[in-house]
């Protein structure tokens, strides 16, 4: 590997010199469960990028591709940090093509600053995604760690939206997959292949997207629930009718308290459509819920309504705050054990002695485990992992997985951040073997270590 | 030496319409089964086209595929969008494998006797032939009845049909029409009660009935069993005796008689000319007037419903359903006219079967001969017959009636009834 | 090998009633619904994933090139034998394995063929979304290799985004499982770039799929209209109005009279162009929004509307619509059928331009399509024993594709490359792109011995 300085000027000759940043502050920022970058390098296009992963590529040195940094304390230890690769200069709009309901836009915009955009204007549209970090996540971000919210119960997630990708391979090739089409089967599914790949086969520099046009009106119900069966029984009821909510979110008490809400059990059902579904739902859900065993009815609207939605979105990143590297899991499972999984899992977390949070996407089968207490040292960090290690024995139990979200890297040294091994994960590393041969793109944080 | 060719050039012309897009598949009753391309319609279409064009020799593995896999139920017929006729390619190609590799002779012997006329053995009785050959020991012992159940066929007629029916059948009350009345072999030898209902429910709606004594088989078995030139015979002498102006209609009570009455002998006598056959003119324009006047009998009835006598209600009720035969529901697109008459039965609580219109998997000599993939197509029929639970399966086609009643569970004691022998019966006052 | 041997060794691993290798046999697995003809070596109906894992692995030990194959209903080429081979046909792999009402999945064989899982979920009120006109013959399995679409994929997506994991075996024999009936499943969306991937990286020997419960109201209205510019325009219309109905479909003048002519429903034979819209979801509210697509209609001077007003007249003009191709069929012996999709906006557009491709090159063109998606299906109609007409079609056809492209679009929406539209690749690629690409091919199947020569065009030459 060349010096340290031949590589800065490398670099400063294609981005320019105030594009290499090397302060020692801003490194630590950026460091990566502790491992602190040689320099940041903020490339202002994709054929800027495409020479930064050219040099990396030559020199084996490795790219840490970082949005607004808001998941730096999630996945596996990386094996080395030498660059990070900030994509926040890439954040233009490329292409709304209003009629088509269609959109292409760099990897750095956030999805706030998006959506403002989009919904402007009499007839407005929408991306209906709905992840953490509700200010600060970037689009890049979103989809390369397919980050996703509440919502996803009748939307989908980033492949259920997504129609092309354009991205920066490690060897610096410029590629683009898929297009402005609602359908295209011509070569493969590279566009959903990138989806979720933690930048570990590319940097994605932009993405097209499908959009909705803006509900005509929309509402929110929270159903208080005094037991988990009550709750599971209704849910039940209600994924397996004709009602179409947008999202089915089942809260347990610690978390509905930090919703502002005070409930046992809170079951949030968002419902969105034409005024007369909207309004056929809130009153027929109000009714059959409270027949079902619910203890309170309350509908928000609005402001209140849009507020009730980023607090459910963001519970994680406002412990991220707090702590810094809070302990949040996230846990999948098949839909029908929403409130098994939830149960067992409040019963082992009550016993470890640990206060957790719990938000269920009761509708798609994903448990978020929110450990309230900070995490620590010594003893305590030895009993969360011990809790972890049960936690994942619950869901894959239940024909899931657990993925520790984020956690402070002295835990993550002695658990395995993506859950149990699977079976499917020797096609992974092919995968990653054939696309990035030197192993420069983020290695070691994703799963099964590569 | 040169295979002669398969096809005459209308029929060829019709194979390069088929567009492979395997939509037969999903009618096909014997794929469903086999689940391999030698069974679907399509499959059999392009080989006809490589017989055709000469990149495939006639041998006994196509000439297998060609009687093991294939009903002849016409279900590819009318549900192929592009127009392709299956049925006439196939039968083309089983008359060329027939041609070179012969007829299995107990299906020769058959066929010949059906053949010549039934007065030609009516002294020697085919009746009492047949009835050694279905229900003997020897059958039993010598025979493979394939798919049927030997002691379950039905009892030979004690006399023939055409031996207890009067040539002309004056009408009870004012004369309204006047038909012929073409009952198949199956009729005249083994369920002589369809015949007489006929004739007694025509009579009673004011028809006069002409039962022609020296009909024969209308040929389409034989026909379809690849022997072409035995089957012209019958052809030749059943337009001579039934393409009549003179008469208001030709009804039948088999719908693969009056199918092949209608839809086959014109196209069948072209086909012929076309291969260098001898066929005149006046028997085209024959088979063209037969193709007009052929009418099946609950057709004909349902037209003509108000010519009834009131039927009087007794209080008692039979849950009836009914079963599509193919040739009727895929070859004639008769669907609606023996359900009107069933529904009119005072005494008659009709129930629709799921898969109404799906084969009985029978097909003639084909549950004789291909036991085993005939049995699992009859089983799903059975099964939606008695998810009904009715006690009376109506039919128009003594073939599915033969097939389906060999295969119901006794214990039900279900019988198995033409619709018209059910309006006999309420006419009558039972 | 030699055939011969390839034979008896298979019959030995998989038993000689599911061996097929006669030389009839052989040319009834030539085809597909394409134009494209190729023999297989032999031809193999195995029964289990175990099976297939056998035949699989006993293929690439001995350097033999492996096609996974069902009801054969392809339109790409995607199913033909092109080097020889076996020919791994799975359509007696045709068992629903597990219904799991309370996890909303189904798993399958890949040979159930799609419309009978649809009738068999009907009876417990549930659904398979995606709805490829060949659903009553074409298998799961074959849908799964092209990522088919269908009408309904408007709203619900396709094929990929209902298929959520399952069993494949790959290029060495070996089993391995993907996905699951979780979602968000820790790794590489493999179940993603699989589905799609025309039997070049594996063969799925079960599927996971997403069911859902029915719909509680479904409305479906088919309006006639004197231009298919206008037609073509009512569809933009109704998009940019903000709704995305179940279903836009639309069949010009040229299909309307095949698809009378074959089913009798009625359409008049003298209309330009015939939009099929429909709109599912609650009840409430359905009655506004079916006037304000009629209204749109209007304003493009829509001739007629009817609606269906049971479930008979809806199956009634679903059977039409999906009958369209084979009627087409009735006009000449063959088509070309093009599956070029372009941004919705552009459908206007890009159909004229398709309609003075069939003018200049002399042919005619029946269009049926989905028009909501941008996706067209022009079928250019023909008779393959004429040379020069079939000279004309390629050449008309590699026009649309280049049309296609050239609007933002790309040139297969749903039928896959297979072998028709493997030199138009590069109309969409760069060079990059499908090294990229091609990268996933060698990690699935480093040994090429899964369908080759498709989809991608350096394959085909160094394969």
């Amino acid at each position: 590997m060349p010096q340290k300085d031949q590589l800065v000027s490398a670099l400063q000759k294609i981005v320019g010199k105030a594009n290499v940043i090397q302060g020692p502050k801003k490194l630590k920022d950026c460091a990566v469960d502790g491992l602190v970058p040689k320099a940041i390098v903020c490339p202002k296009n994709e054929k800027e990028i495409s020479k930064v992963m050219a040099i990396a590529n030559a020199n084996k040195m490795t790219v840490v591709p970082r949005g607004s940094g808001t998941k730096m304390a999630a996945g596996g230890i990386p094996r080395k940090v030498d660059l990070v690769l900030s994509l926040s200069k890439l954040n233009r709009v490329v292409d709304y093509d209003k009629a088509n309901l269609s959109l292409s836009v760099q990897a750095g915009i956030t999805l706030a600053a998006l959506q403002k955009k989009l919904g402007a204007g009499r007839k407005g549209n929408f991306l209906p995604l709905d992840p953490p970090f509700t200010e600060k996540a970037t689009i890049g971000g979103i989809v390369a760690t397919n980050s996703s919210g509440p919502k996803r119960y009748i939307y989908g997630t980033a492949r259920d939206m997504l129609l092309g990708i354009k991205a920066v391979s490690p060897d610096g090739d410029i590629v683009s997959f898929g297009g402005k089409t609602m359908k295209n089967v011509s070569g493969y599914d590279m566009t959903k292949l990138m989806i979720g790949t933690w930048g570990g086969l590319g940097i994605i520099t932009e993405i097209t997207t499908k959009l909705l046009p803006l509900p005509e009106a929309s509402a929110t119900l929270l159903l208080s629930f005094g037991d988990l069966e009550a709750a599971g029984k209704y849910i039940r009821k209600i994924i397996h009718s004709s009602l179409l909510p947008s999202a089915v979110e089942l809260i347990n008490g610690a978390a509905a308290d930090r919703l502002g809400e005070k409930s046992k059990y809170l079951l949030a059902l968002s419902l969105e459509g034409v005024v007369e579904a909207v309004a056929r739902q809130i009153t027929e859900i109000s009714e059959s819920s409270k027949k079902e065993g619910a203890k309170g009815v309350k509908v928000l609207k609005g402001t209140k309504e849009k507020a009730f939605w980023v607090r459910v979105r963001d519970l994680g990143s406002d412990l991220a705050k707090k702590y810094g590297s809070p302990v949040i899991l996230k846990s999948n499972f098949v839909i029908s054990k929403h409130v098994e999984l939830m149960a067992r899992c409040e019963k082992i977390t009550e016993a470890a002695g640990v206060r957790a949070a719990f938000i269920c996407h009761a509708g798609n089968g994903i448990l978020h485990t929110y450990i309230l207490d900070k995490p620590g040292a010594g003893a305590k960090l030895k009993g969360l992992i011990e809790l972890i290690g049960k936690l994942t024995l619950e869901a894959v139990k239940d024909e899931g997985n657990l993925v520790v979200e984020s956690c402070p890297p002295e835990m993550k040294e002695k658990i395995s951040v993506w859950g149990q091994p699977r079976h499917d994960q020797i096609l992974m590393r092919r995968l990653k073997e054939k696309m990035d041969p030197a192993g420069i793109l983020n290695p070691g944080r994703f799963v099964g270590g590569i | 030496m040169k295979e002669k060719a398969v096809f005459s050039e209308n029929t060829k012309e019709n194979i390069y319409h088929c567009i492979k897009c395997g939509l037969c598949m999903a009618h096909c009753p014997v794929y469903k089964e086999v689940l391999s391309e030698e069974a679907t319609p399509r499959g059999k279409v392009q080989l006809s086209r490589q017989l055709s064009e000469g990149n495939l020799k006639m041998s006994k593995e196509v000439k297998n595929a060609f009687f093991s896999t294939c009903l002849l139920c016409g279900a590819c017929v009318s549900n192929c969008p592009s127009g392709v006729h299956g049925s006439n390619l196939y039968s083309g190609v089983r008359w060329r494998a027939v041609q070179k590799y012969g007829m299995d002779w107990k299906k020769k012997v058959m066929f010949q006797l059906l053949a010549k006329k039934w007065r030609m053995s009516k002294s020697a009785s085919l009746g009492k032939w047949a009835r050694k050959m279905f229900g003997g020991k020897w059958i039993e012992s010598r025979m493979n009845a394939g798919a049927l159940n030997v002691a379950r066929i039905p009892k030979v007629n004690e006399k023939e049909f055409s031996d207890m029916v009067p040539e002309v059948t004056k009408p009870e009350g004012k004369a309204r029409a006047k038909v012929l009345y073409f009952h198949g072999c199956a009729t005249n030898y083994l369920y002589a009660g369809i015949g007489t209902a006929v004739v007694d429910v025509l009579k009673k709606m004011g028809v006069e009935v002409i039962t022609p004594r020296e009909q024969t088989c209308c040929g389409m078995p034989i026909f379809m069993s690849g022997d072409r030139e035995a089957s012209i015979q019958n052809i030749r002498e059943n337009l001579r005796l039934f393409a009549r102006e003179d008469i208001d209609a030709v009804v039948c009570d088999c719908a693969t008689c009056s199918d092949g009455l209608k839809k086959e002998y014109p196209h069948l006598l072209l086909d012929l000319r076309q291969l260098g056959e001898d066929v005149t003119d006046e028997e085209l324009k024959a088979a063209e007037l037969l193709a007009k006047k052929v009418k099946d009998v609950t057709v004909f009835i349902d037209e003509h419903k108000d010519w009834l006598p009131a039927m009087k209600e007794n209080g008692k009720k039979v849950r009836v359903t009914y079963h599509d035969p193919c040739h009727l529901v895929q070859g004639q697109k008769i669907t609606a006219q023996p359900r009107n008459i069933l529904k009119a039965i005072p005494g008659v609580e009709y129930v629709e079967m799921p898969g109404a219109g799906d084969c009985c998997g029978g097909g003639g000599s084909f549950q004789v001969e291909h036991a085993e993939t005939s049995r699992k197509i009859t089983k799903r029929k059975v099964d939606n017959i008695h998810s009904t639970k009715a006690q009376i399966l109506a039919t128009c086609c003594p073939g599915c009636t033969l097939t389906i009643s060999n295969h119901l569970d006794p214990s039900l004691n279900m019988r198995v009834m033409h619709p018209v022998q059910l309006l006999q019966m309420a006419l009558s006052g039972k | 090998m030699e055939k011969e041997k390839m034979v008896k060794e298979l019959n030995r691993l998989i038993g000689k009633e599911s061996v097929l290798g006669t030389d009839m046999q052989i040319q009834l697995y030539e085809y597909d619904a394409s134009l494209i003809r190729s023999k297989p070596d032999c031809i193999v109906l195995p029964t289990s994933t175990e099976q297939v894992s056998k035949v699989v692995k006993f293929a690439h030990d001995n350097g033999i090139r492996v096609i996974a194959r069902g009801a054969g209903t392809n339109l790409s080429g995607g199913s033909i034998s092109l080097q020889g081979g076996i020919a791994i046909v799975l359509t007696r792999m045709n068992n629903i394995l597990e219904l799991d009402i309370e996890n909303q999945r189904v798993v399958v064989q890949p040979g159930v063929i799609t419309l009978n899982l649809k009738n068999f979920l009907a009876k417990h009120g549930y659904l398979y979304q995606p709805d490829p006109a060949s659903e009553k013959a074409s298998t799961l399995g074959g849908n799964i290799g092209e990522n088919s679409g269908g009408p309904h994929c408007l709203k619900y997506g396709v094929t990929s985004n209902h298929v959520l994991g399952g069993e494949l075996v790959l290029y060495n024999g070996e089993v391995v499982q993907i996905g699951g009936k979780a979602l968000d499943n820790p790794g590489y969306d493999l179940s993603g770039v699989f589905v799609g991937s025309e039997g070049t990286l594996g063969i799925m020997t079960k599927a996971i799929l997403r069911i859902m419960p029915k719909a509680e109201a479904v409305k479906t209205m088919m309006c006639i209209f004197n231009s298919i510019e206008e037609g073509g325009d009512t569809v933009s219309a109704i998009i940019a109005d903000g709704i995305i109905p179940a279903t836009l479909e639309m069949m010009d003048n040229l299909t309307i009279k095949a698809v009378e002519e074959a089913y009798n429903m009625g359409l008049p034979k003298d209309a330009a162009a015939i939009l099929i819209i429909e709109l599912d979801g609650l009840s409430d509210g359905m009655e506004r929004l079916t006037n304000r697509i009629l209204d749109i209609c209007k304003k493009h001077h829509v001739r007629e509307i009817r609606v269906a007003k049971d479930q008979a007249e809806r199956d009634k003009i679903w059977a039409g619509r999906k009958g369209a191709f084979g009627a087409v069929g009735r006009l000449r012996p063959n088509y070309m059928v093009n599956d070029g999709t372009v941004p919705r906006t552009k459908l206007p557009e890009t159909l004229a331009k398709v309609i003075a491709i069939g003018k200049k090159y002399n042919l005619p063109i029946a269009n049926v399509f989905h028009a909501g998606d941008g996706n067209l299906h022009p079928l250019i109609l023909f008779d393959e024993r004429d040379a020069d007409e079939l000279k004309r079609v390629h050449a008309a056809a590699n026009e649309i594709l280049k049309v296609c492209a050239d609007m933002g679009g790309t040139i297969s929406g749903e039928h896959g490359i297979g072998v028709e539209k493997i030199h138009g690749m590069q109309l969409i690629c760069s060079s990059q792109d499908l090294a990229s690409m091609r990268n996933v091919k060698v990690a699935f199947d480093p040994d090429g011995t899964y369908n080759p020569g498709k989809v991608l065009p350096e394959l085909q030459k160094t394969a």
